[in-house]
C-alpha cells in the first residue's frame, strides 16, 4: 500500500516535470490524436466504398477499432514505455537499481521511468469517437449495459497492460526480446482493426485463446452490437472481457515475479 | 569515376551491417507475412461473393487486389528507409560536422548507403514474402510492357521517398526535436500512398487532394501501373509525372541543405 501511495508521488512529479515544456506536452498528444485521425480516416474511405464487411457497416467497425485504441491508450499511458525501457535497463545494468529499492519494483519501474504522455492522444479521440459512434447506432441503454461497458473498458485495458507486460518481462531471461515483442504488439493486434469472424478458424482460435486479443473489441462489440459477427466458439464469450482481463493480469504479474526471482544482472 | 567506387563501398558497408542482424531480419520477415495473411483476409471480405467493384480506374478485381497488396507488402521495404534516424544521430552525435569536411557529397553518400540497405531487403525480405504470398494467394502476372514501366515507376518512387525523408532529416539541423513533424509525415503518407488503400477506391474530392502530393507516386503509381489500369500513354504521363516530383524534391533538398548547412556552422557543431 505504501507502495502504491509513493507512485502516485511520483506521477505527480512527472507531470509537474512535464507541464514544464508546454509544447512538447501538447504535440505529444497532438501527434497520437492526428496519427489515429488518419486511421479513422482509412477506415471512413473504405467503408464509404464497399459500405459493408461481414455484416458490419461504418459505425460498427469505428465501434469495434474505438474500443481496442480506447483500451490500449488507458492501460499504455501507464505501462507502455516504462515496461519498452525494462531491455535496455537489464542490458545497462541499471535495473539492479530498482530491485534494491524498499518499493514494489514493478511500481518503482513504473513511477520511475514514466516520462509520456501521447496516449492521453488516444484518450481523447476514442472518447471523441464512442460518443459519434453512440450518437449513430441504435444502442438501447440501460444501467446494467453502461456499467459493462465501463468494466469491458478496464478489462480490456488489463489485457493490453497483460500483453506488454508479459512480452517486455521476457527480457529479464533474453536480453534481446524486442523483435518478438513487436510482433505481438505490433503485428497481431492489426488483425483486429476488423472483426475476427472474417479470418479462417486458426487465426479465430490464436486470437481468442492464445493471444487473445479478441477479447479487447470483437466479443464485446458483439455485446453492444446485439450479436453482430454470428457466435464463434460460445455466446457467454461477449460477457467474459473484465474477467479475461483480470485473469491475464494476474498471470501477467506471476510472469513478471519469477521473471524478477529469476533475473541475473548483467554485470556492467 | 573514383567518387562513384566510393558511394558503392558506402553501399557495401550499409548491406553488411544488415546482415549483422540476421535474427532480425527473420522477425521481419514474420511481421510482413502476418500483415499481408491479415490484409488478404480483409479484402476477401470486403469484395464479398461477387469478387470485383468498379472504381475510377475501371473494375477493379479480387485477384488485383491481391496482387496490390502482395506487391505493396514487399516494395514497403524499398521504399520504406531510415534516413531520418541517420541524419538525427548524425546532428546529435556531432559527427555531422566529420561529413562536412569530407570531399563526398552528404546526400549521395546517404542515397549509396538506402540502396545499399535496399538490396539486403530485396533478397532477404522482398524475395522471400513475394514467393510466399504468391504461392499462398495466387498473382496476376503483368504484361511485359507493364513490368518494365513499373519497374521504372518503382524506382522513381524509391527515390521520391528518399528525397521525401532527406528533406525532413534536414530540418533536424534547424529544429533538434523532429519526431512531431516526421511522424505528422509519416501518417500522411501511409493514408496518400496506397500502401494500403490504393487511391482508386478514394472519394473523387479526396483523390483530388492526393493529386496535388507526392505521396501517391510512392506506391500507388507504381502498382497501378503493374496492374495495367492505365495504357501505355498514361503511364508514361505518370512517369513524366513522377519525375517533375523528383526535380521539386531535388530542388527543395538542396536548399534546405543549404539553409541548413549554414546554420549549423553558426552552432559551432
Amino acid at each position: 500500500m505504501g507502495s502504491l501511495r509513493l507512485y502516485w508521488k511520483f506521477l505527480g512529479v512527472f507531470l509537474k516535470s512535464k507541464m514544464e515544456y508546454r509544447f512538447a506536452f501538447y504535440s505529444e498528444i497532438f501527434i497520437n490524436f492526428f496519427s489515429y485521425v488518419v486511421t479513422y480516416a482509412g477506415i471512413w474511405i473504405i467503408l464509404n466504398k464497399f459500405q459493408v464487411i461481414n455484416g458490419w457497416e461504418l459505425w460498427d467497425i469505428m465501434l469495434l477499432y474505438n474500443l481496442n485504441l480506447f483500451s490500449y491508450g488507458l492501460g499504455s499511458l501507464f505501462f507502455f514505455v516504462p515496461l519498452q525501457e525494462l531491455e535496455s535497463m537489464v542490458h545497462n545494468g541499471s535495473f539492479d537499481g530498482i530491485l534494491i529499492r524498499p518499493m514494489n519494483p514493478l511500481l518503482h519501474l513504473l513511477a520511475s521511468r514514466q516520462r509520456y504522455v501521447g496516449f492521453l492522444g488516444h484518450i481523447i479521440l476514442g472518447t471523441i469517437i464512442f460518443i459519434l459512434c453512440f450518437a449513430r447506432l441504435e444502442i438501447e441503454w440501460s444501467f446494467v449495459k453502461v456499467l459493462y461497458l465501463l468494466s469491458v473498458l478496464v478489462g480490456a485495458s488489463f489485457i493490453h497492460i497483460a500483453i506488454i507486460l508479459f512480452t517486455c518481462s521476457i527480457s529479464l531471461w533474453l536480453v534481446q526480446s524486442m523483435a518478438i515483442r513487436d510482433i505481438i504488439i505490433y503485428d497481431t493486434r492489426r488483425f483486429m482493426d476488423y472483426p475476427i469472424s472474417i479470418y479462417g478458424t486458426v487465426i479465430q482460435v490464436i486470437l481468442t485463446f492464445i493471444i487473445p486479443y479478441a477479447f479487447i473489441n470483437f466479443y464485446p462489440a458483439q455485446y453492444f452490437l446485439g450479436g453482430k459477427g454470428g457466435t464463434l466458439f460460445h455466446p457467454i464469450l461477449q460477457y467474459l472481457t473484465p474477467a479475461v482481463g483480470l485473469f491475464l493480469f494476474t498471470l501477467a504479474y506471476k510472469f513478471w515475479q519469477v521473471g524478477i526471482n529469476h533475473y541475473e544482472s548483467t554485470g556492467s | 569515376m573514383k567518387r562513384v567506387r566510393i558511394y558503392i563501398e558506402y553501399a557495401k558497408n550499409a548491406f553488411k551491417e544488415r546482415f549483422a542482424f540476421r535474427t532480425n531480419y527473420l522477425f521481419r520477415i514474420g511481421g510482413r507475412l502476418l500483415f499481408l495473411f491479415a490484409q488478404v483476409y480483409i479484402w476477401r471480405a470486403l469484395m464479398g461473393a461477387n469478387g470485383q467493384v468498379s472504381t475510377s480506374v475501371g473494375t477493379v478485381t479480387l485477384q488485383d487486389m491481391v496482387t496490390y497488396i502482395i506487391v505493396s507488402t514487399t516494395v514497403a521495404t524499398l521504399i520504406g528507409n531510415n534516413v531520418i534516424d541517420v541524419i538525427d544521430a548524425r546532428v546529435r552525435s556531432g559527427e555531422i560536422a566529420m561529413y562536412l569536411i569530407r570531399p563526398m557529397n552528404f546526400r549521395n553518400m546517404l542515397f549509396s548507403s538506402t540502396m545499399g540497405a535496399n538490396l539486403f531487403n530485396f533478397l532477404f525480405i522482398l524475395l522471400p514474402v513475394l514467393i510466399f504470398g504468391v504461392i499462398a494467394f495466387g498473382f496476376m502476372t503483368p504484361s511485359p510492357a507493364n513490368a518494365a514501366l513499373f519497374i521504372l515507376a518503382l524506382i522513381n518512387g524509391i527515390v521520391i521517398s528518399f528525397f521525401i525523408n532527406y528533406a525532413i532529416g534536414l530540418l533536424g539541423f534547424l529544429y533538434m526535436s523532429i519526431w512531431h513533424f516526421r511522424r505528422f509525415i509519416g501518417d500522411l503518407m501511409s493514408l496518400f500512398s496506397g500502401s494500403l488503400i490504393p487511391l482508386w477506391f478514394f472519394p473523387g474530392w479526396l483523390a483530388k487532394v492526393s493529386e496535388f502530393l507526392p505521396f501517391p507516386m510512392t506506391f500507388y503509381i507504381p502498382i497501378q501501373i503493374l496492374l495495367g489500369k492505365s495504357d501505355v500513354l498514361d503511364c508514361m504521363l505518370l512517369i513524366g509525372r513522377q519525375l517533375l516530383w523528383i526535380v521539386v524534391l531535388y530542388g527543395v533538398a538542396k536548399l534546405l541543405w543549404q539553409g541548413s548547412v549554414k546554420r549549423l556552422v553558426i552552432q559551432g557543431g
